[in-house]
């Protein structure tokens, strides 16, 4: 979450903004899954949720280290001394965050993909994408 | 050790090769032959770890030879290992007697499914990766929720799976929330790095980040989060819901490997997180004693909770899958006791409750088959000695008053466990709920013993060699380790190991990074 000190106010009031956005997002889309009655409905906000969680991991690796921006660290060519590889390793973004997130995506693919699969097969047989009532409600 | 950094890859390619065998071999005899070798072969390669383990060692693995906390390490100590051995142990026996059981079109998919939803479980018990503990969470859950959606003709069947499926992708996701702000606050996804800066923020680690923020706080909330996870996983209250629905409509074998495969993960997951990762001496010290009396009382309520549900099914699975409720819930109240004692005599439990419902299970499958789900179809048993004998064992272990069956032993050991800690009115729910569910199962050894059910004509009902030796073999178990835990010493110190292993973070951490 990069460095604490030097780090100006309204860079902090923007990240502070943006995660507790994503933290209002979270509320919002849960709502939604567990309160449509549609389940393409409840299908969207899930993938919304988990949009979320992943945006708030590549916040996570957000590193600030000066005031001016843009301040994009790149490596153009072979560094001639291996400071300058420190110095480009302690100002780029956070890579893992971003390597984390790419796994979350490919699996939820999958995951997302039979979600879907399943909705298809519930209209074959219901003619509908509205849960079912249970008759004479659920027990536990 | 090779061999345990194999084991889940093994199966998972054994799985993945499955569908593109279907190709070439139409035969299904084959896919059933292939995956019990490739089964036993991962059960063995299981015991061979566990013996590895045996004595307190902590073997690790490092993939790609990355030194750790660098990369993906499976750090693998006696409490993991009996674990996975215990879960290798079900998926063998369950595609030993899938074989009998399941006839379907694409058996090709049902294998691939079963064999990767093994390595999902030995997965999430082997990794000492965060991440890639989410990774295997992922895996499981994904092949749990096709194999309960298996007979996709029955509406019910999808209609279970989907509920499952929504409210399992929040819960895996929560788990993902709290691994990334973990890895925000520590700078690491390693579980021995996160085991030693949570007792020593200071703690300088090469290859690994430093510290962030407030980590007390924001390890609040990655418990928080990842506990429910590992509730949902582990079916208990309030996040239990779905065993009854999804359990019952998995195909037999499948629901017979609930408990070991997928519950267990959920139970293993808060011993690991509130025992090993964040235990006694780190920085949540302060409110950890809080959140295991929470989990503690959730964990009693879901005993109880279980216990009474059970007494009013009518459906057999469902009967069982409400069993597993409640003795999940007193696996919860053991390993919540924060000591070391307390997660031995949970591991034990584990391993009682397993083998107990997935011997009801493969015994009611014999019945289901011929007679449908309902309760009174248990009456068909009585043709089957064997079958009939190893359901009544299994309902006496779960009852746990023969001190022959290790049920009695677990129970003991968790009575002991939370009078050690001073819970006087846990020890009575707990014999509060062994009464209560005692009721129920004289209650199906009466079905078992007096009614008459309509059978059915089914080609299955010719051979009962298949599931007659599933039965006696996972019978043998119970008994054998009943008599084991008391008589040989070796036994009864592997469970107690396998506790304190739970609660040594020390050797965990020096095992992986070597300090």
């Amino acid at each position: 979450m990069g460095r604490v000190s030097g780090m100006s106010d309204l860079v902090i009031t923007l990240y502070t903004i943006v995660v507790l956005s994503l933290v209002v997002n979270i509320g919002i889309s849960l709502y939604g899954v567990f309160t449509r009655p549609s389940l393409v409905k409840k299908f969207i906000c899930l993938t919304i949720f988990s949009d979320t969680l992943n945006s708030f991991a590549i916040a996570i690796g957000f590193r600030r280290v000066s005031d001016t921006y843009p301040s994009i660290a790149v490596l153009s060519s072979v560094p001639e001394e291996l400071s300058e590889l420190a110095t480009f390793a302690e100002t780029a973004v956070d890579p893992v965050p971003q390597a984390l997130v790419l796994t979350a995506i490919v699996i939820g693919l999958a995951v997302y993909m039979f979600l879907v699969g399943l909705i298809v097969m519930y209209y074959r047989h219901y003619k509908t994408t509205h849960v079912r009532v249970v008759e004479g409600g659920s027990v536990g | 050790m090779l061999l345990a950094g194999l084991l889940p890859l093994f199966l998972m390619g054994a799985a993945f090769l499955l569908p593109g065998l279907s190709l070439v071999i139409k035969n299904s005899k084959f896919f059933r032959v292939y995956s019990l070798a490739v089964c036993t072969v991962g059960f063995f390669m299981a015991l061979a770890v566990a013996l590895e383990t045996s004595r307190g060692r902590v073997v690790t693995y490092w993939f790609g030879g990355f030194r750790p906390p660098l990369g993906i390490v499976y750090t693998i100590d006696s409490l993991s290992s009996s674990l996975a051995l215990l879960s290798m142990f079900i998926l063998t026996m369950s595609t030993l007697y899938s074989t009998w059981m399941v006839r379907s079109r694409s058996e090709y998919l049902y294998y691939t499914f079963m064999l990767s939803l093994g390595a999902g479980s030995v997965g999430c018990l082997y990794t000492g990766d965060i991440f890639n503990f989410f990774v295997m969470l992922e895996v499981l859950s994904l092949s749990a929720y096709v194999l309960v959606s298996f007979y996709r003709d029955n509406p019910k069947a999808i209609e279970a799976s989907i509920r499952y499926a929504i409210v399992g992708i929040v819960a895996t996701s929560l788990y993902l929330l709290a691994a990334f702000i973990v890895y925000g606050s520590y700078g690491t996804l390693n579980m021995a790095d996160i085991a030693m800066k949570s007792r020593h923020p200071d703690a300088v680690v090469a290859y690994s980040g430093k510290i962030f923020g407030d980590i007390a706080f924001s390890t609040a909330i990655a418990i928080a989060l990842s506990a429910w996870t590992f509730t949902f996983k582990a079916a208990i209250f309030p996040n239990h819901f779905w065993l009854p629905d999804a359990n019952p409509e998995a195909p037999t074998p499948v629901s017979a490997l609930f408990v070991a495969v997928i519950d267990l993960v959920g139970a293993y997951g808060v011993m690991r997180f509130l025992h090993t990762l964040f235990g006694a001496g780190s920085v949540i010290e302060a409110l950890r004693h809080d959140i295991l009396l929470l989990l503690h009382v959730l964990g009693a309520v879901s005993a109880l909770v279980g216990a009474l549900l059970l007494l009013v099914q009518t459906d057999i699975k469902k009967f069982i899958a409400y069993s597993t409720i409640s003795h999940m819930g007193l696996a919860f109240m053991a390993i919540t006791t924060g000591t070391e004692r307390g997660v031995s005599a949970a591991v034990l439990q584990l391993i009682s409750n397993s083998l107990s419902e997935a011997l009801l299970f493969y015994a009611a499958g014999i019945a289901i088959v011929a007679a449908g789900r309902s309760l009174d179809s248990l009456g068909v048993l009585r043709r089957n000695k064997l079958a009939s004998t190893a359901f009544i064992v299994g309902l006496l272990n779960l009852f746990g008053i023969v001190p022959l069956l290790v049920g009695f032993w677990s129970k003991l050991f968790i009575f002991m466990a939370v009078l050690e800690v001073g819970y006087l009115a846990s020890a009575v729910v707990l014999v509060v709920s062994t009464g209560i569910s005692g009721i129920g199962y004289v209650r199906l050894m009466n079905y078992l013993a007096r009614s008459t059910p309509k059978t059915r004509e089914d080609s299955r009902l010719r051979s009962y060699w298949v599931p007659n030796v599933v039965i006696a073999i996972t019978t043998l178990a119970l008994v054998i380790l009943g008599v084991a835990v008391i008589a040989v010493p070796e036994v009864s110190k592997a469970i107690a190991d396998a506790g304190r292993a739970a609660v040594d973070y020390v050797s965990y951490v020096r095992a992986v990074i070597g300090v």
